[in-house]
């Protein structure tokens, strides 16, 4: 096995300045995703990705993002309204890298490798369904009155 | 000096071609780009999937790539299944072999060992009604298989699928085990055999070139479902193999960083124009005796180069493709075992005449290696809820693959055209379209796969077309003719208006059956390799 990962505390301390708001941006994206604030080595990997792929918003996007990162509770209406509206969208792309990084983070490999589930966790995940589909019917709505088009 | 044979490519049909020619004692020298990654080997661990992902710190640079490259964004495209550690496989062509189609998507390669580092290692036999179609020799092909089958190693089993895969063969290894989500779906088809096969449906196991007992070098399956990411412990064939024995022997030799561009016979033997990707001059080579094994795109640029009148259009034939993602529902919320194959693991064949020919195939892959991220983004929903969902589900995901059978036809065709910007100074243009009955028949072909799916609980969600292209099956190029035509092979696979230049790949198929075409392909370089000795 490999050794264990160096993207510690040390280098987001020396990270450059526009580094930080990256962080921030996955320390949000994370929260969302999982419900916790990742680890300081996702975050960095995170910032790096963002600095690799530079993913570029357009003015509409960067509304709607100023809107997920100062209300962290309209994440899921507009992620979900993005997913029908404008799939593709550089939001969307910014959620799915962070998803990507998660993933293939060994402390969060509980969130996504097939598991045992039991009936009581079909409840939860049923529960999932409807919270989705009512974030996807709000969150159309919520982007034609923001004005926010199709792609 | 005069080489004896060149060899064109070191894909499957040019490492096989070769390695036939050198067992007879012929001096072969191989023309190859070989692209080689030289970013990923020895970063993969030599562990299963389930440890790496519970362990491995670093498992992002080589699951999600350095540069971040295996995170796919927008729509459905080809190659977008390869993982970062086989990305190099389509390096440098958009440089070296540019095409140009609004509707045709190919996969090209110029890697060491060209297209074979993604095979999805399916080795089926093609039936005699199906070679007479594509214009092969059933007697000698069957003999070829044979050797080809001895060469790489294939695991198969003799199941209700034996006719349509794997034929007469008689060297194989015991077959691959299946994990719980295809065991439980093979299960319900033998509950259901009768009315399947009343409509023409046949389940069973894919013979497939990877080995179940070890040999030589070449180590046994350790089902660690990191086949996709590695070719740790050679279990897997792959056509760099057969190029690594070779380079051992005193009468082969390999030539890397060349470009063939096109050839001309003189008296006596074969000049070979070369253009060198690592210092951009330009080489010629000779030969007696020329085997092209390019892959049928590659072929097709250099015959048109070749000859004055170029500016032909050829035929092409491609097999057009779809995957179905399916619910198998008896997985709902059921673990997925620790060790198991990344590969496809049951093909179900669909013969609705019952004659052997014009046979669609669906080859069915348990999901888990190819991450689950992937699979949230096709789910159209927030990306938070989609997540928990899809963790649920991914046990009880299958992935139909449906391959149909091609002809040639006015609507699919290539021609080389002048293009100034471009090193070689032309590109390939494709076009590709079925007829309005084809597309019609392929449908409906497709809804009954569905609908056989539907029957064994296995509920399709959608169809993905990732483009015409996307198969990687290319053939009927330079079909095979007995007439001496331009622009054809003969049957012995000597390209019509030259004496000493043959095709081994797979351009002289003048049809592609549905199931993989790869050890055909093999099979026939092997003969076409056969045929230049005789000659």
């Amino acid at each position: 096995m490999a050794s264990p990962c160096r993207c510690d505390k040390t280098e987001i301390e020396a990270s450059v300045p526009a580094d930080q708001s990256l962080f921030a941006e996955a320390d949000r994206i994370g929260r969302y995703l999982i419900g916790a604030p990742p680890s300081s080595g996702v975050k960095v990997l995170y910032a790096k990705a963002m600095r690799t792929i530079n993913i570029e918003l357009d003015p509409v996007e960067q509304r709607l993002w100023n809107v997920i990162m100062h209300h962290p509770f309209a994440f899921r209406i507009i992620d979900g309204g993005l997913a029908l509206v404008r799939p593709n969208s550089s939001i969307r792309r910014k959620v799915y890298t962070m998803l990507a990084i998660l993933e293939a983070s060994p402390e969060y490999c509980d969130y996504f490798l097939p598991q045992r589930f039991g009936p009581l966790h079909m409840v939860n995940i049923a529960f999932a369904g409807v919270r989705a589909l009512l974030a996807a019917v709000v969150g159309v709505v919520v982007l034609k009155l923001m004005g926010v088009k199709g792609q | 000096m005069i080489h004896d044979y060149i060899v064109v490519g070191s894909g499957p049909t040019g490492a096989q071609a070769a390695q036939t020619l050198v067992e007879d004692g012929a001096r072969v020298a191989m023309l190859d780009v070989g692209v080689k990654d030289d970013i990923y080997p020895g970063m993969v661990p030599d562990a299963d999937f389930t440890s790496i992902r519970e362990q491995d710190e670093r498992q992002h640079r080589y699951l999600l790539g350095t540069a971040f490259e295996g995170i796919p964004w927008g729509g459905v495209k080809v190659g977008a299944q390869l993982t970062p550690p086989r990305q190099f496989m389509t390096h440098g062509t958009d440089r070296w072999i540019p095409l140009e189609s609004g509707n045709f998507r190919p996969m090209e390669s110029l890697a060491y060992g060209g297209l074979g580092n993604g095979w999805g290692l399916g080795c089926f036999v093609f039936s005699g009604p199906e070679l007479e179609k594509a214009g092969l020799d059933h007697g000698k092909m069957k003999t070829a298989y044979e050797v080809i089958s001895r060469r790489i190693g294939i695991a198969a089993a003799r199941d209700d699928t034996a006719p349509y895969g794997l034929g007469d063969l008689d060297c194989f290894q015991e077959a691959l085990k299946i994990d719980t989500n295809c065991h439980a779906l093979y299960e319900a088809y033998r509950a259901k055999r009768g009315t399947l096969n009343q409509q023409g449906f046949f389940m069973g196991q894919p013979p497939m070139a990877i080995l179940t007992q070890d040999r030589g070098e070449r180590r046994k399956i350790a089902y660690k479902d990191m086949d996709f990411y590695s070719d740790q412990d050679m279990s897997a064939y792959r056509p760099w193999m057969t190029v690594d024995d070779l380079k051992k022997q005193a009468c082969f030799s390999y030539h890397g960083n060349r470009l063939v561009v096109r050839f001309e016979e003189k008296e006596g033997h074969v000049a070979v124009f070369v253009h060198r990707t690592d210092t951009n001059e330009k080489e010629v080579l000779r030969c007696r005796r020329l085997l092209l094994a390019s892959g049928v795109l590659g072929t097709a640029r250099i015959v048109l180069r070749s000859f004055k009148e170029g500016r032909a259009r050829l035929p092409l034939i491609c097999n057009h493709y779809c995957y179905v993602p399916c619910l198998h529902l008896r997985m709902l919320g059921q673990p997925v075992e620790q060790l198991k194959t990344s590969m496809a693991q049951l093909v179900l064949f669909h013969d609705e005449g019952g004659a052997h020919v014009d046979v669609a195939v669906a080859s069915l892959f348990s999901y888990r290696s190819l991450l689950l991220f992937r699979l949230v983004k096709e789910a159209s929903l927030n990306f938070s809820d989609g997540r928990k969902i899809m963790q649920y589900l991914q046990s009880s995901f299958l992935i139909a693959g449906i391959h149909h059978p091609d002809a040639e036809s006015a609507d699919k065709f290539v021609e080389l055209r002048e293009d100034f910007s471009t090193i070689t100074r032309d590109k390939m243009h494709a076009h590709y379209a079925l007829s309005e009955e084809e597309a019609k028949r392929t449908r409906e072909r497709e809804r009954k796969f569905i609908s056989a799916l539907r029957a064994l609980k296995c509920i399709a969600i959608k169809r993905v077309y990732p483009g015409f292209g996307s198969s990687i099956h290319y053939g009927g190029t330079l079909p095979y003719s007995r007439q001496d035509k331009p622009y054809t092979l003969a049957p012995n696979g000597r390209l019509h208006g030259t004496k000493s230049v043959y095709v081994a790949d797979g351009s002289g198929f003048r049809y592609l059956p549905a199931k993989g075409p790869t050890f055909s392909l093999m099979a026939n370089a092997h003969l076409v390799a056969q045929n230049t000795l005789l000659s």
